[in-house]
């Protein structure tokens, strides 16, 4: 268990660590384009890059000594001065400028608050119009350290560094440099730069580099910086000025020469292998792209190829040719695992350096034929199965109504006829715009089935009976071609709950384009009347028990012979009869309110003539 | 069947014979509103509820002015003089009255 975990351990480390190579160049040719065409540009900071990176890169530097003379700049600003003088002196045309442009370089000199950047331009300036000798080295670098000790920027140092390469103080260079480098800023734990960007990452290495040269001592550089400095150089190649071009150039070009140099393994060309090609070309170069000095082919090694799915080693120790006439170009044959397909990961090493790169191997994959059946849903039926053979398509246009459903079973095969299963296989129903992707499941021997339930189908199209399309698409990242296989059409009827195929069907809101249609308000319909003689009828049959009353109370004998005619009786009788009038009146045309108001004076007179007469009443009976 | 067929008329007798006048007054008028309710109930079941209003407002006035007759026999019934220690027939007679008189003022203002 603990040596497990150990022997991870150190692999993951062997990975770390080894897989810091550089994977890429910088493209050349292309700086090489933008610093043409910057030629072209009159600005003199243009004009002075694209010379200097030209020049640096030995290409032919057409006569610009017209370009130089007609040069707009600001005479008073040292840096443009700069640009200029150092321009023509590149491309030796220094009898185009006009004796007026040493004046600001010695005055620049003269200056008592004269910062590092305008003595560097200024004493380069008088350089390049070969009057260097002015400054005196060793008053000269005492002020500079004094100048420094006020703003020790990284900038600031590759400004000293470069005018010490002029005074010839590079031993100061070389003891201070180190310190410098340490300075450096480290971003994402893979690349350094100096703060100030590309411009003073490029000057210190290239002046540090080159005063160590000049020195004679080893670079100060490690292994780990030296590729982190890369790595950022890598990073700053999509630049489009001549500036940063060359800016760039330089950096690389440090970087490069400096012995031993980073080492960049890249694939070249195509990432995979099928059956018909079985090698992968890598390049093997510097970050210049130019062939690595003292790299044998011998040393170009695939250590190892490991297969991503299960990790099986598949090939070890097994040596790159170098491709004839190309010598950063090797080959790696890998006929050997061309048969199974999928991804590999490569461990190449060059030189001591070892990159991972993944690749895949491509297989080819078929599907011979299909089995169409169709059967009832609860499998009282045996299906129908219609077999179709790749490429072709259904003879007959199959029918399936939402009792039944369609199973669709097919094997995907390797080149070699073996099933294998892909990591996308899916069954396609269309009809239009309208489509539904059902996926297909492989069983345990590979076999990929899909049933599909038309009642359930019903749901994701709409519902709309027709003819529908079916396709089958298999797929998968190792395989040099996907299959799509248009099956040809089958006709669903969706029983009771379905659409004609082609009939408008309500959108959902998203798809609603434009007004809604306007409402328009509607009555409610009035419920049907009885007919007139129906509801008279109705109304006197329900007066008529009215009579029997009557006739009921007279065969009881009822009578008014013990009606009291007193004033109180009258009274009670008046306004009970009239209370019953304002019932009718409010029935007719009162509202509530008028009638309790109408209602209240009444009611006060019935109680009180009621109360009186009922009395009397009782006191007559119990005389 | 047979003792039915001859309790119904001693039925009959009983009460044309033993009951008070004024509490036969009080039967006639509670059968003619019992008919009436019956016949407003026919003709919903028969035609329809249209004027739904309407309908319920006369049959819940048979209905209560039904019950308020029952209220008022059992108050007059000599029999249940217990029952109604201090409550004359007078009484009862006005608060029939009174019932009858916010009962249909509730009755009209829904009729419609």
């Amino acid at each position: 268990m603990h040596i497990n975990t150990l022997s991870i351990l150190v692999l993951c480390l062997v990975g770390c660590i080894s897989a810091n190579t550089l994977q890429g160049t910088i493209d050349v040719k292309r700086l090489q384009t933008i610093l043409q065409e910057g030629l072209k540009n009159k600005d003199v900071t243009s004009l002075y890059y694209s010379i200097k990176g030209l020049k640096d890169l030995k290409a032919p530097i057409p006569d610009v000594c017209q370009d130089i003379k007609n040069a707009k700049y600001d005479a008073k600003n040292v840096e443009q001065s700069f640009y200029l003088a150092n321009a023509a002196a590149l491309s030796g045309c220094q009898n185009s400028l006009t004796p007026e442009i040493m004046r600001t370089p010695v005055q620049v000199l003269d200056k008592k608050d004269v910062t590092i950047p305008e003595l560097y331009y200024a004493v380069y300036t008088l350089k390049a119009l070969g009057k260097g000798s002015i400054y005196d080295k060793e008053d000269g670098l005492k002020n500079l350290i004094q100048l420094l000790k006020k703003d020790d920027s990284p900038a600031n140092y590759g400004y000293v560094f470069a005018l010490c390469e002029h005074m010839g103080c590079g031993a100061w260079t070389v003891s201070h440099a180190e310190g410098v480098l340490l300075a450096a800023d480290e971003s994402d734990a893979r690349a350094l730069h100096f703060d100030g960007g590309l411009p003073v990452t490029s000057m210190l290495l290239s002046t540090i580099t080159r005063s160590y040269k000049q020195q004679k001592k080893p670079s100060p550089l490690s292994e780990e910086q030296r590729y982190k400095f890369a790595e950022y150089v890598l990073s700053r190649r999509s630049v489009t000025s001549p500036k940063g071009a060359a800016l760039l150039l330089d950096a690389a070009t440090a970087l490069a020469d400096d012995q031993p140099t980073p080492i960049s393994i890249a694939i070249k060309g195509k990432k995979y292998v099928t059956s018909e090609s079985d090698s992968i070309e890598f390049s093997i170069t510097d970050l210049l792209g130019r062939p690595v000095p003292g790299l044998k082919p011998d040393d170009v090694v695939a250590q190892s190829g490991t297969r991503l799915a299960d990790d099986v080693v598949v090939l070890s120790k097994q040596p790159l040719a170098q491709k004839p006439n190309e010598p950063t170009t090797f080959v790696l044959n890998l006929s050997k695992i061309k048969a199974q397909y999928g991804l590999y990961k490569i461990a190449l090493s060059a030189g001591g350096k070892t990159a991972n790169v993944n690749i895949a191997v491509l297989g080819e994959i078929q599907v011979s034929s299909i089995e169409v059946g169709i059967g009832d849903v609860d499998g009282t039926t045996s299906p129908k199965v219609t077999t179709v053979t790749y490429p072709n398509k259904l003879a007959e246009k199959l029918q399936a109504d939402h009792l039944q459903k369609v199973t669709l079973k097919f094997t995907v095969r390797d080149k070699w006829n073996k099933p294998a299963t892909v990591q996308q296989a899916f069954v396609r129903v269309a009809n239009g715009n309208d489509e539904t992707i059902f996926v297909a499941e492989p069983d345990n021997s590979k076999a990929y089935k899909v049933d599909l339930n038309v009642g359930s189908l019903s749901k994701h199209v709409r519902a709309a009976n027709g003819a529908y399309s079916l396709s089958v698409l298999v797929g998968d990242s190792a395989a040099a071609a996907p299959i799509a296989w248009q099956l040809g059409d089958i006709h669903f009827n969706f029983g009771r709950d379905g659409n004609a195929l082609g009939e408008v069907l309500p959108k959902s809101g998203a798809g609603h384009r434009g007004p809604l249609p306007e409402i328009a308000h509607v009555f409610r319909q009035p419920e049907p009347r009885p007919s007139r003689v129906v509801s008279d009828v109705f109304a006197a049959a329900a007066a008529a028990p009215l009579l029997l009353l009557i006739v009921l109370w007279l065969k009881l004998g009822l009578n008014f012979s013990n009606f009291p005619f007193t004033l109180s009786s009258l009274l009670f009788h008046l306004s009970l009869g009239a209370s019953l009038l304002l019932y009718y009146v409010l029935w007719v045309q009162l509202s509530m309110f008028d009638t309790l108001r109408y209602l209240l004076p009444l009611a006060g007179l019935t109680f009180l003539s009621g109360h009186r007469l009922l009395r009397r009443l009782v006191s007559n009976k119990q005389r | 069947m047979t003792s039915l067929v001859s309790v119904i008329p001693k039925l009959y007798q009983e009460y044309t014979t033993k009951t008070p006048k004024k509490l036969k007054i009080i039967d006639a008028y509670l059968l003619y509103v019992f008919l009436t309710a019956v016949i407003q109930f026919v003709y919903c079941c028969l035609v329809g509820t249209f004027p739904f209003n309407s309908f319920l407002s006369g049959f819940i006035s048979t209905v209560s002015s039904f019950v308020l007759g029952v209220c008022l026999r059992l108050q007059v019934n000599p029999e249940n003089k217990q029952e109604f220690q201090g409550l004359s027939a007078e009484r009862g007679f006005a608060d029939f009255i009174f019932a009858h008189l916010v009962l249909h003022i509730v009755v009209v203002n829904f009729i419609g």
